[in-house]
């Protein structure tokens, strides 16, 4: 394949990038005791971006073909001369790098080869029946399990040559509580750059079922959070949130090309002297089976450790190689693409708070009235640095002391007012968000984490 | 009525007849072919142009009540007989389900107006001009409009469905499609940013001027918000959040796999009130120009168009194959999904009825409440709970639209607050699959700064 690749890119008489890319998922739902989708999917063919007179073109082919490929190029190649017209801020160059050349493996496809998909179908089953099992006031559970097997091949005119492999698996229980009407729903969820083994290294599909199964039940009974600003700790899964949504989408170099409240603050101090805050393509942290690693980004880039905050300071954005060269700064690896019908996007990959040095308890010992708040659902960012995301678990904390569960809490906030209002950093960390998908036009697999931070916010309630 | 389309049908038929040869005791082939051309917009500018073909075929085996499923987005004979014995492998593993059966076919009348004759002579740079128009009307409208992102995209192309039970059914369609988002920036006050987008079967009934023309005036609208104030009230809920907020928790409600399965609110309430007399929700998958209209579903079976509350009454359930054979009965056909996916229950258009007062005349009946333009938070389906942030806020104050909003939340129980919708207005959006009004909901918990 890289020598199909390497001879249309050595005969292209302009800026031609070509990326093979195979995909293999297996999915498998099981809602209330039903296997409702068992799947594999293959997905596999060719993107070809061309740059001609300052303008992208792209377009793709569902083939592995000499000619497929061609046509392809050919293709985004016409796209881009005949959209040429309407730019009116041409690209005048691509930041320069060392792109990456050789083999990148992430992940441990040969571990997931080691299990069937009898295996991981009866895991599946036999979790979700655990979880009704586990108290009468259990209506419906589902679980789901998902593993993505990538081959990628990335060749340019301007010196990439890679050949890539990865594999990332997440699994997924859920449970649904009720008492009459009242239904309430708790997800436990797992992702990883990795293998089986790495999947459930840290907690067991078993306890991901109980735990899930608890927290539903718990919450028929909790009182809904009372609305207002709070001071909050939260825990390493909400911190990974809150360095996802309300500061990498706000550091995105498109976002802040764009205006967003980031545009303009490189230099300025944004957050607690407590703050660092990164986003690595590799796991330099923590488990190294992170949800979100990317070796080598979509443009061929080598990815590595790009530090967005460092000790309250805003010192880079995230960059793909045009938005690097209008900064004059190297590009940071962010380029990223689905599938291979997809363009590379600026996306984060695994994005995180660094540690500090207190305990959870020493944390917890300076609140007279607050809340512990533990796992997260969806969240947003906006472009003037508000943000919001869903909280699975708000326990009321009194004179230090965590008391009982609520319901129904949501925080936002502005996010470097919220980021400034740090007071305390536990010293361990943990990745919490690789269970689930990003969403910017395209998916991408992420990850986040940190440690327990210490904080204001607004929380929605009642 | 139009004849199956194509030779795709066939290729469904012979992947059927080589899944029966190799072992199922029941398969099905749902299969699409499609072309398509995209102009991104970035940075207020032309981003990328794109053009793909694309295509796939998804084949269903049913193998002693086991159920397997595999799909390739390529349609070779390799690919196929791959994804045969990847389905047969999978079905292996999976437990045995009475009601894994495939369903029975019903006469297809076929829907004019699903295609659009211009779709092939579409070219890319009929999408840079559309894209353009877009960009041209959001940075005319104010100077501190700022468009992050947008595109304009076509797709057309061909689906086909056959199955062992005499299932047969293709028909050609087109899509168009158009997405702006930015914000408004005035020195250091950066407003938040807005959404709007647009979709149709044909391009003709496509208006992306107006679409930016939206956009911009809600984001120029939003510059200056102020923190609101903490109340429980009136919240009028624009389009787009009226979407979230009422309609995603009624759509999954009234599907017959969640009342099924006791994760329903709706569970036992045919025919009972559920809502305000105001609220008249329709499924109808004859929506002219609907993205979701359509002949057939996931299953080859056509949609019925269903009231799903009318005044307020609890009308209909949706049903696919499945949750049609766990009672016994016949498919309603909304069964969704594409040749990629194992089919589920789903809408096709959702169409809230207008009500009979004008937008102005809901807001001059307000004497306090907020306008939500656009909801950015989490909507439990199964409970109904919602809290999260007004976007693109209004206080309404006396009868008139006053500041604009930010830092302000919403919160309560969609199932709860139906009894309390006070009213839908006459006007009504349409957002791609769907044309709603905007409602006006009584005693959602509002807080402010």
């Amino acid at each position: 394949m890289r020598d199909l690749l390497r001879t249309i890119v050595a005969d292209a008489p302009q800026w031609l990038e070509l990326r093979a890319h195979e995909r293999r998922t297996l999915s498998v739902l099981v809602r209330k005791g039903v296997v409702e989708a068992a799947s594999f999917s293959t997905v596999s063919g060719v993107g070809a971006r061309a740059l001609v007179d300052g303008t992208w073109g792209f377009s793709s082919a569902a083939s592995f073909e000499r000619e497929g490929v061609l046509s392809a190029a050919r293709d985004a190649v016409v796209a881009a001369e005949r959209s040429s017209a309407g730019r009116s801020s041409k690209v005048a160059r691509l930041a320069p790098c060392a792109l990456a050349v050789g083999d990148f493996r992430s992940g441990d496809a040969a571990d997931l080869a080691r299990h069937t998909a009898e295996e991981k179908t009866a895991l599946a089953v036999a979790t979700e029946a655990r979880i009704r099992a586990s108290s009468p006031l259990i209506r419906s559970a589902t679980v789901r399990y998902q593993e993505i097997l990538d081959t990628k091949w990335i060749v340019s005119t301007d010196g990439a040559d890679a050949h890539i492999e990865d594999s990332k698996a997440e699994f997924l229980a859920a449970a649904v509580a009720a008492r009459d009407d009242d239904m309430t729903t708790a997800y436990m969820g797992t992702g990883v750059t990795g293998g089986f083994r790495d999947l459930f290294a840290k907690e067991s599909a078993e306890v991901l079922a109980e735990r899930a199964a608890k927290v539903s039940v718990d919450l028929l009974s909790a009182p809904y959070a009372p609305a207002g600003p709070a001071t909050v700790v939260l825990d390493p899964k909400l911190v990974g949130l809150l360095a996802h949504e309300a500061v990498g989408h706000t550091v995105e170099a498109d976002f802040v090309l764009a205006g967003s409240a980031a545009s303009g603050r490189i230099g300025q101090k944004v957050a607690s002297d407590l703050i660092t805050l990164v986003d690595s393509g590799p796991a330099l942290i923590g488990p190294a089976s992170a949800g979100g690693i990317v070796l080598v980004d979509d443009e061929g880039v080598p990815t590595g450790r790009t530090v967005i905050i460092d000790r309250g300071v805003l010192t880079s954005y995230l960059h793909d190689r045009e938005s690097a060269a209008i900064f004059d700064v190297p590009p940071t690896g962010n380029a990223r693409a689905w599938q291979f019908d997809d363009e590379p996007l600026i996306r984060m990959r695994n994005t995180y708070i660094e540690p500090g040095d207190a305990s959870l308890e020493e944390m917890l010992g300076g609140i007279g009235s607050g809340l512990l708040l533990r796992g997260g659902g969806s969240g947003q960012a906006d472009s003037n640095a508000e943000f919001m995301f869903g909280v699975q678990e708000a326990y009321e904390i009194r004179d230090g002391r965590v008391g009982r569960l609520m319901r129904g809490a949501t925080i936002s906030g502005d996010a470097f007012d919220v980021l400034r209002s740090v007071d305390m950093l536990t010293a361990e960390f943990e990745w919490g968000v690789g269970g689930g998908s990003c969403g910017k036009g395209q998916p991408a697999k992420v990850d986040g984490g940190g440690p327990h931070v210490r904080c204001r916010v607004m929380v929605g309630g009642r | 009525m139009a004849e199956a389309h194509g030779s795709l049908i066939g290729v469904c038929e012979e992947t059927v007849e080589a899944a029966l040869r190799a072992g199922a005791d029941d398969a099905e082939a749902c299969a699409a072919r499609t072309r398509s051309v995209d102009v991104a917009l970035q940075k207020n500018d032309v981003h990328i142009a794109k053009s793909a073909s694309s295509g796939g075929l998804g084949v269903r085996v049913i193998r002693a009540g086991r159920l397997g499923f595999a799909f390739s987005n390529r349609l070779d004979q390799a690919s196929v007989r791959d994804s045969i014995g990847a389905a047969l492998g999978i079905a292996a593993a999976a437990p045995a389900d009475p009601h894994h059966r495939l369903p029975d076919p019903a006469p297809v009348q076929y829907r004019e107006g699903l295609f659009d004759p211009r779709a092939d002579s579409f070219r890319l740079e009929d999408a840079v001009d559309a894209a353009l128009s877009m960009l041209a009307e959001a940075r005319g409208y104010d100077p501190r409009v700022t468009v992050d992102s947008g595109e304009f995209a076509a797709r057309w192309g061909e689906r086909a469905i056959a199955s062992s039970r005499g299932v047969r059914a293709a028909e050609p369609s087109s899509a168009f499609y158009c997405a702006i988002m930015g914000m408004a920036r005035d020195g250091d006050l950066v407003s938040s940013f807005d959404y709007q987008f647009d979709g149709a079967r044909l391009v003709a009934e496509m208006d992306p001027v107006s679409v930016a023309r939206r956009f911009a005036e809600n984001v120029v609208a939003s510059l200056g918000a102020v923190k609101g104030e903490s109340f429980t009230g009136a919240v009028l809920l624009a389009p787009k959040a009226a979407a979230e907020v009422v309609c995603y928790p009624i759509e999954a409600s009234v599907s017959a796999r969640a009342v099924q399965k006791g994760t329903s609110r709706f569970r036992g309430k045919l025919g009972a009130s559920v809502a305000s007399s105001a609220l008249t929700l329709t499924d109808d998958a004859a929506l002219p120009g609907g993205l979701g209209s359509m002949s057939f579903d996931r299953e080859g079976i056509p949609p019925e168009t269903l009231p799903l509350l009318k005044a307020g009454t609890l009308r209909n359930y949706l049903y696919d194959g499945y949750a049609s054979n766990v009672e016994g009965r016949r498919s309603n056909g909304h069964a969704g999904g594409g040749p990629s996916d194992v089919p589920y229950v789903s809408t096709t258009n959702i169409v809230m009825a207008p009500g009979d007062a004008s937008l102005a005349e809901i807001v001059a009946g307000i004497d306090r409440g907020v306008l939500v333009t656009r909801f950015s938070g989490n909507v439990d389906p199964v409970s109904g709970d919602f809290s999260g942030s007004v976007k693109g806020g209004r206080a309404i104050r006396g009868g008139r639209l006053a500041e604009p909003l930010c830092g302000t939340m919403i919160a309560g129980n969609t199932f709860d607050l139906l009894p309390g919708v006070a009213a839908v207005s006459r006007e009504r959006e349409r957002m791609a699959g769907s044309l709603l009004g905007h409602v006006l909901m009584e005693g959602v918990v509002v807080s402010g700064g």
